[in-house]
């Protein structure tokens, strides 16, 4: 049994086919890239896979369940996490008050007892707080844990959304495009956290543009081309698969 | 340096508050004046109102036109109830708030789904639906003659007349609703509300269930309203549909822009100076409105994201 599994899954914009039958697996503890051209669909299929649109055909299998059909975040909750190509964090709250919405899944805690001022509540608010201590920790984020998400550099946004993401305690994560802006010092360090994540016991799904990257970390690569996918193997095979080198690399070998 | 300067910040602050608790206690000993402790109330009324529309407007960055309906509701819930079951004030009250979060909780289910513009047509239309069934529905609202007669409270046998009375209960409403506001804004809804208003989307990738936030920020705020609308039905004695209009929506809404979106002290404090502006210049007569709004545009000029914000919870201002 793969932990995602994706079978002809077809979107549609209007005229335009945005993805045409594309299936893929992604099997647990894996790390997978999703590569392509800009405009192949990459992100359309994160945003499927999310909840964020409803394909036009096909369907997803997460852990043997379909996804279609349920709200965004049910599907967070079920254990995908995930980041956006633009980082997406809650920008006037702070870094340890943005990974502590992802906890709202995982720590209990009630509305009710909340504006009633329960004692419950209050250790509840411990909690939440001493969770996200760690997961910031974990993402080296413990000396910003008290600055507003707008004022970290560029390098720490894209860390904290992670840190958020990772709160959910996922099975799946979906990564778009981490390495997006980033000086090569940071995408070396990027993809050593990537790795931690899985040793971690957590699953990878990438969409990323940077190839020292997706060479260096994944296990599988699957190529979109207009929507269809061209290609699927390991990077070595990918990376002298004619087609792809026609598609996306180039006329020229690498 | 900078932890000791909040520090004596936030001592500067309790100081103040406290100080400021101490003058409103004694107000009614010191001003006995009927004309001041009715401004006053009714400024308590208001405070009421717009800390509750804080939770929609300010938190949650959604803007509703309603507040005076779920108002209204709590009015002719809490009048209806004294003058037909004979209850008292004290029981009428909370029915009343209850009475009025339930409209806030169905009107959430619609407004979740809508934004900007579209939200504030449907929150208008629903104050403007409400208004007309005050209105019309003659046989139990009495119409456009409003619902004269309504009991004032009592306790034991000490029956509330002037203002005194009236300006210590809707102090003591009014600090509870702001000191359970303020208690919200620290705990994980609190949070939630501001997560949703800064990136929606996100939010629910996080796995929050916005629309069930959203529609909680509408309950607590109608039950606010309608908390407040009891108390005004009480101490007016009699209500009218007029007084419910979507016009006062939408002060009420200006109170919470100009306090600062989100700012609980700034909804207080506008609250309060918006309802004392125009009575403090009746000395100018009809041109008061005038200075008024002029007040008003000066804020938006100035400060366009409000009295007291602290950049937080401010509108985004578009460059």
């Amino acid at each position: 049994m793969s932990l995602l599994e994706i079978q002809d899954l077809t979107m549609t914009f209007g005229g335009l086919r945005a993805l045409d039958q594309v299936s893929l697996n992604v099997e647990e503890g894996e790390i997978v890239s999703l590569i392509g051209p800009n405009g192949a669909g990459k992100t359309t299929v994160f945003n499927i896979i999310s909840g964020i649109y409803n394909p036009a055909a096909g369907r997803i299998l997460f852990c043997d369940r379909p996804l279609h059909g349920q709200p965004m975040w049910k599907i967070a909750r079920s254990g995908i996490g995930r980041t956006f190509q633009n980082i997406r964090l809650f920008s006037s709250l702070t870094a340890l008050e943005n990974v502590r919405i992802s906890l709202t899944a995982h720590l209990r805690y009630s509305v009710l007892g909340s504006v009633l001022l329960l004692r419950s509540s209050r250790t509840a608010e411990k909690r939440f707080d001493s969770r996200a201590r760690e997961v910031l920790d974990l993402m080296g984020l413990e000396q910003r844990t008290e600055t507003v998400a707008s004022s970290l550099t560029y390098g720490q946004q894209r860390r904290l959304e992670m840190a958020r993401a990772l709160a959910l305690e996922p099975k799946l994560l979906l990564l778009d495009e981490p390495s997006a802006g980033m000086p090569t010092h940071e995408t070396l360090e990027l993809m050593e956290t990537v790795k931690g994540f899985r040793e971690r016991g957590i699953t990878i799904f990438l969409v990323e543009h940077d190839m020292k990257m997706v060479m260096g970390i994944s296990d599988r690569v699957v190529v979109l081309d207009n929507g269809i996918k061209i290609a699927e193997g390991t990077p070595d095979g990918v990376r002298n698969n004619p087609e792809v080198i026609r598609a996306y690399l180039g006329e020229e070998d690498l | 340096m900078s932890a000791i300067l909040s520090r004596t910040g936030n001592k500067t602050k309790t100081a103040l508050g406290l100080g400021l608790a101490a003058a409103l206690l004694i107000l009614p000993l010191v001003i006995r004046d009927e004309y001041i402790l009715r401004i006053c109330v009714r400024a308590g009324i208001y405070v009421l109102l717009a800390v509750g529309l804080n939770f929609v407007a300010g938190f949650t960055g959604m803007l509703s036109c309603a507040q005076a309906a779920f108002f209204g509701l709590g009015a002719y819930c809490s009048a209806l109830l004294s003058l037909n079951l004979g209850l008292s004030f004290w029981v009428a009250m909370p029915i009343s708030g209850l009475f009025a979060g339930i409209f806030g909780f169905l009107l959430g289910l619609p407004a979740i789904r809508l934004a900007h513009f579209y939200l504030v047509m449907v929150t208008i239309a629903f104050g403007e639906i409400v208004g007309l069934v005050f209105l019309n529905w003659e046989s139990l609202t009495k119409g456009p003659f409003g619902l004269p007669g309504i009991p004032p409270p009592q306790i034991g046998s000490y029956v509330y007349v002037d203002n005194t009375p009236y300006y210590y209960t809707i102090l003591a409403l009014a600090a509870v609703g702001v000191y359970v506001a303020w208690r919200v804004t620290q705990t994980q809804m609190g949070k939630l509300f501001i997560a949703l208003k800064d990136d929606q989307l996100a939010a629910e990738a996080s796995g929050v269930p916005v629309s069930r936030y959203k529609i909680t920020a509408f309950t607590l705020s109608a039950v606010y309203a309608g908390v407040a609308g009891s108390f005004f039905a009480h101490y007016m004695t009699f209500i009218s549909p007029g007084t419910f209009s979507t016009n006062e929506s939408i002060m009420i809404l200006a109170m919470v822009v100009l306090g600062g979106m989100g700012s609980i002290t700034g909804s207080v404090i506008s609250a309060a100076v918006l309802t004392i502006i125009p009575e403090a210049m009746r000395f100018i007569q009809d041109y008061r409105m005038m200075f008024f709004g002029g007040i008003i545009v000066a804020i938006m000029l100035f400060k366009p994201e409000g009295l007291m914000s602290k950049g937080r919870y401010a509108l985004k201002r578009e460059t």
